[in-house]
């Protein structure tokens, strides 16, 4: 939006018109909303790569132990999408009051999470998964 | 995070944050295809070419996942420096590398007929 249109005018020259951003975020409160979907999402896919690469894993019979590289990017992506609701009002209180925002531990756990599953697919695909 | 000189305005962070969880299911993604291609049926590629292109995407997979936490911190110490932020130097190469796999699988399969 912002790259489309400068000094508050449309591409047609007439001046913008957009919701009220009532949290001072400059667009609707909706940078909350798109960090809250991107988490979601993440930890979406974080979710179906542990059990999906563990099913796979196992259906292919590699060693149980590749199968269990894949078992704490489950518990992260639980453990992210508990967290949803709390880092959503977290995140919104911060713009609300322009307050400085920390999400380190969250980010953590991700970053676990993802090396899990790579792991995983690294040893499924070191170990000769679907030969 | 290490001594900042001042806070970050929280748009900004949220923004690092979107950015950071991108890196992060493009890893995913990248680990899905190295593992679906090492399933693919050995009948549509030959042996050792499916397993180095599994290879080359779960290599990528783990590049993206190993550099998303450090790139996410050092985005986060330029914004509270106000310094500029770190370019994103490895993204040409999973473009490249992604396209290198598909253009070589598509050749594959379409040899395999």
């Amino acid at each position: 939006m912002h790259g489309l249109s400068m000094h508050g005018l449309s591409m047609s020259g007439l001046p913008m018109s957009g919701p009220r951003d009532g949290d001072g975020s400059g667009d609707g409160g909706l940078q909350g909303e798109r960090t809250r979907l991107a988490w979601v999402r993440t930890a979406t896919v974080l979710a179906a790569g542990g059990l999906g690469g563990a099913g796979v894993a196992l259906r292919a019979g590699a060693p149980a132990g590749i199968a269990l590289l894949f078992v704490p990017a489950v518990f992260c992506a639980f453990l992210l999408l508990t967290q949803t609701g709390v880092r959503y009002r977290r995140a919104q209180e911060a713009l609300r009051r322009g307050r400085p925002l920390d999400d380190r531990a969250d980010v953590l756990i991700a970053w676990v999470g993802t090396i899990a599953v790579t792991a995983g697919a690294v040893a499924s695909v070191l170990a000769g998964v679907g030969r | 995070m290490d001594a900042p000189d001042n806070e970050p305005d929280p748009r900004f962070t949220l923004a690092n944050e979107r950015t950071y969880l991108t890196w992060l299911s493009t890893s995913l993604a990248l680990s899905a295809g190295g593992v679906a291609m090492a399933a693919v049926s050995a009948d549509v590629f030959i042996p050792w070419m499916r397993t180095l292109l599994a290879v080359v995407l779960v290599s990528l997979s783990a590049l993206a996942a190993a550099m998303a936490y450090p790139r996410w911190r050092s985005v986060e110490r330029a914004l509270r420096s106000s310094a500029p932020l770190p370019p994103p130097a490895l993204a040409p190469l999973f473009g490249y590398g992604v396209a290198a796999v598909a253009v070589l699988a598509l050749i594959l399969i379409l040899l395999s007929r």
